[in-house]
């Protein structure tokens, strides 16, 4: 443990320590801390496992020794981190994925859907997601939530880029069944 | 397997996910959306996410730059020390080693003397003046024992002192502030 006065000695530490500015931090956290939250959160589907992983994925990009060539680079490469601090998360725990056959969990996921209106759908989606492997969750997050191109999730994921329109495909026709399902069980009622 | 694909998805995808869509995009996009099946797919798909996206940003309440940048600080710090409280304490534990040698072989030295003292039981054995003729009369044995000079033995005990005071000198020496 450090003592009080470390830790104010920390403080005037950081900026040798890390190779940004607290300034250009400041800049930096305020335009990606949400989006690297929103991420995390739906491809974990636990808040409160995102809101631990965003501090660790700050942090190691704090600590990284990596050039970047833009702002965009630098925003793929915190969310590359985020990705692979899922990943270790889910391999500690040992988790099996959650795959589960589409028909039988379709017909749980529409449980209490009423209306076709924004709201319901936005609930259908989170439903749908978690039933997604947590690969196609963050190939579809990025690709329609922060508008990635194929090879920026390629850069992200650590995937080739020439698989990319196919896993993206698989992936949207995948939730878009699982989104039919839940409107026709919705109508049903 | 073959993928069907439009050359304007991602043009599509652009205009929802940056907020423009429908009214201050390309106006032949909206158009051509309707016509078109795969971004009439895409924009299925991407308002949604852009609706959850849009929530989850307004809800989410992150830690401030400051506060994390600050966690982050004291845990760079933290982990600096370890990492040179590490050598020091592979130091401490050889010269540790080296002292505990060091010890024995003096006390096995000594053995004979303090045993022969004991069950003679003279006066004056547990003077100190005993003590350190004993240990002159002991030096030559030692010389045998060990194939050293002066100047072997003035150096072995200079690797010691140092293999000893190393720790202390490199605490004094990281510890800067």
């Amino acid at each position: 443990m450090l003592t009080d006065v470390e830790r104010i000695g920390a403080f005037g530490d950081a900026e040798r320590t890390f190779l940004m500015t607290e300034e250009a931090f400041r800049a930096f956290y305020d335009v990606t801390a949400r989006p690297v939250w929103s991420y995390l959160a739906r491809i974990t589907g636990d808040p409160r496992l995102a809101d631990d992983l965003l501090q660790e994925a700050y942090y190691r990009f704090l600590r990284t020794r990596s050039d970047f060539e833009s702002d965009d680079h630098r925003r793929n490469y915190l969310f590359r981190i985020a990705t692979n601090l899922v990943k270790d998360h889910r391999r500690r725990l040992g988790h099996a994925e959650r795959h589960l056959a589409d028909g039988a969990q379709a017909e749980d996921v529409s449980a209490g859907v009423h209306e076709g209106d924004r709201a319901v759908r936005r609930l259908d989606l989170a439903r749908a997601m978690e039933q997604m492997k947590p690969r196609e969750r963050s190939l579809l997050w990025l690709a329609y939530a922060q508008g990635c191109s194929h090879e920026e999730i390629a850069e992200v994921l650590g995937l080739r880029k020439a698989s990319m329109k196919a896993l993206l495909f698989r992936a949207r026709k995948r939730l878009l069944r699982l989104l039919g399902a839940t409107d026709v069980q919705g109508e049903r009622r | 397997m073959t993928v069907p694909e439009c050359p304007r998805e991602q043009d599509v995808i652009n205009a929802i996910v940056t907020g423009r869509w429908p009214h201050q995009c390309d106006e032949t996009l909206p158009a051509h959306a309707a016509e078109c099946r795969i971004c009439k797919e895409l924009v299925d798909v991407a308002s949604v996410f852009r609706l959850e996206r849009d929530r989850m940003h307004d809800e989410v309440s992150v830690p401030s730059a400051g506060q994390v940048w600050w966690r982050a600080a004291i845990r760079a710090r933290l982990e600096a020390s370890q990492q040179v409280a590490r050598p020091l304490s592979w130091l401490f534990g050889i010269s540790v080693a080296c002292a505990a040698g060091l010890t024995i072989t003096v006390v096995q030295l000594l053995w004979l003397p303090v045993q022969e003292a004991i069950s003679t039981d003279t006066a004056g054995v547990w003077t100190p003046s005993f003590w350190l003729g004993e240990l002159v009369r002991l030096l030559p044995d030692l010389t045998n024992m060990m194939p050293l000079t002066t100047t072997g033995i003035l150096l072995l005990l200079g690797v010691t002192a140092c293999i000893m005071l190393a720790p202390l000198a490199l605490y004094f020496a990281l510890s800067d502030e």
